[in-house]
């Protein structure tokens, strides 16, 4: 091997270990940047749960209220919901389904309800409470994120969800 | 724990003609009409028989307005209740069944909810 070849291949060899310095830079970069996005992605994230958590509405199932009818009647059993939460509750929905089966006996909607306020009463049919029922009330903050609770009348408990409860879902 | 409402609701029932209801149900507008009606069929289909038909004058599945009520029951005694939203469908649902309804002695009432203003 002459000289200048020997000196080529140096220099082939100078310019690999050029190319891989940079490459190796880039790709240091691009970790980084990642890191930082994820980092950004996380605060954001953050920065819609606090505003978020500032306009939540909650809704609670109240006890009932018994409405006198003609004798010899029963008093018909009227609920209401009551916003707990910090901001106004839309879009409220609700469902009383039989569990296990899944056959839902009522649905209806209900008035926008103010933080601390008390809903509309509705109407409860009082052959229902003989099933296992439970109620479903779905409804949306001011940003449009929808929530759920379940009532089950049995054990009088809550559940709380956000999004749509997937039990309803087909 | 039961409370008292801060607005006095009463309901008054009487007695109504089936005929009445039916046409309630197809005259009155409703922004979803005939509205659960589909769940009655579902619990028809599994064996209930409707025992009572009631024209309510509020609390209905569409944006709380009337409704028509029926209660149902399986051959095992369990009862139910279905709220319909008036309708078409539901009125012809009716004057179908009407003759059977009458000969098993189903009672219809009028169920109208008094509200009074918050005191």
């Amino acid at each position: 091997m002459s000289a200048f070849e020997l000196a080529l291949v140096i220099l082939n060899l100078v310019i690999t270990a050029i190319y891989a310095a940079i490459l190796w830079v880039m790709v240091q970069q691009r970790r980084l940047m990642d890191e930082q996005l994820a980092a950004m992605q996380a605060q954001l994230r953050e920065a819609e749960r606090t505003r978020t958590a500032a306009h939540r509405p909650v809704l609670r199932v109240e006890p009932p209220i018994f409405v006198p009818a003609a004798l010899p009647m029963p008093p018909i059993e009227m609920r209401r919901l009551r916003n707990i939460g910090v901001g106004v509750a839309m879009e409220v929905r609700y469902f009383i389904h039989e569990r296990g089966t899944g056959i839902i006996w009522v649905r209806s909607s209900l008035d926008p309800i103010g933080a601390g306020e008390f809903s509309q009463e509705f109407f409860i049919p009082q052959q229902l409470l003989a099933l296992d029922i439970a109620l479903i009330v779905t409804y949306a903050d001011i940003f449009g994120n929808r929530y759920w609770t379940l009532y089950h009348f049995a054990s009088q408990t809550h559940s709380f969800g956000e999004g749509e409860p997937e039990h309803l879902q087909r | 724990m039961a409370v008292a409402s801060e607005r006095s609701i009463t309901v008054d029932v009487k007695p109504i003609s089936p005929e009445e209801i039916a046409t309630l149900a197809e005259q009155t507008w409703s922004p979803l009409p005939d509205l659960n009606l589909e769940y009655l069929w579902d619990a028809m289909a599994r064996g209930f028989q409707v025992i009572k038909v009631g024209w309510l004058t509020r609390y209905g599945p569409a944006y709380g307005g009337p409704a028509i009520l029926f209660v149902v029951r399986n051959a095992e005694g369990k009862e139910g209740a279905t709220l319909v939203a008036p309708g078409k469908k539901v009125a012809e649902f009716i004057r179908q069944n009407l003759e059977k309804w009458k000969r098993n002695g189903v009672p219809f009432e009028r169920w109208e909810f008094l509200t009074q203003t918050e005191r």
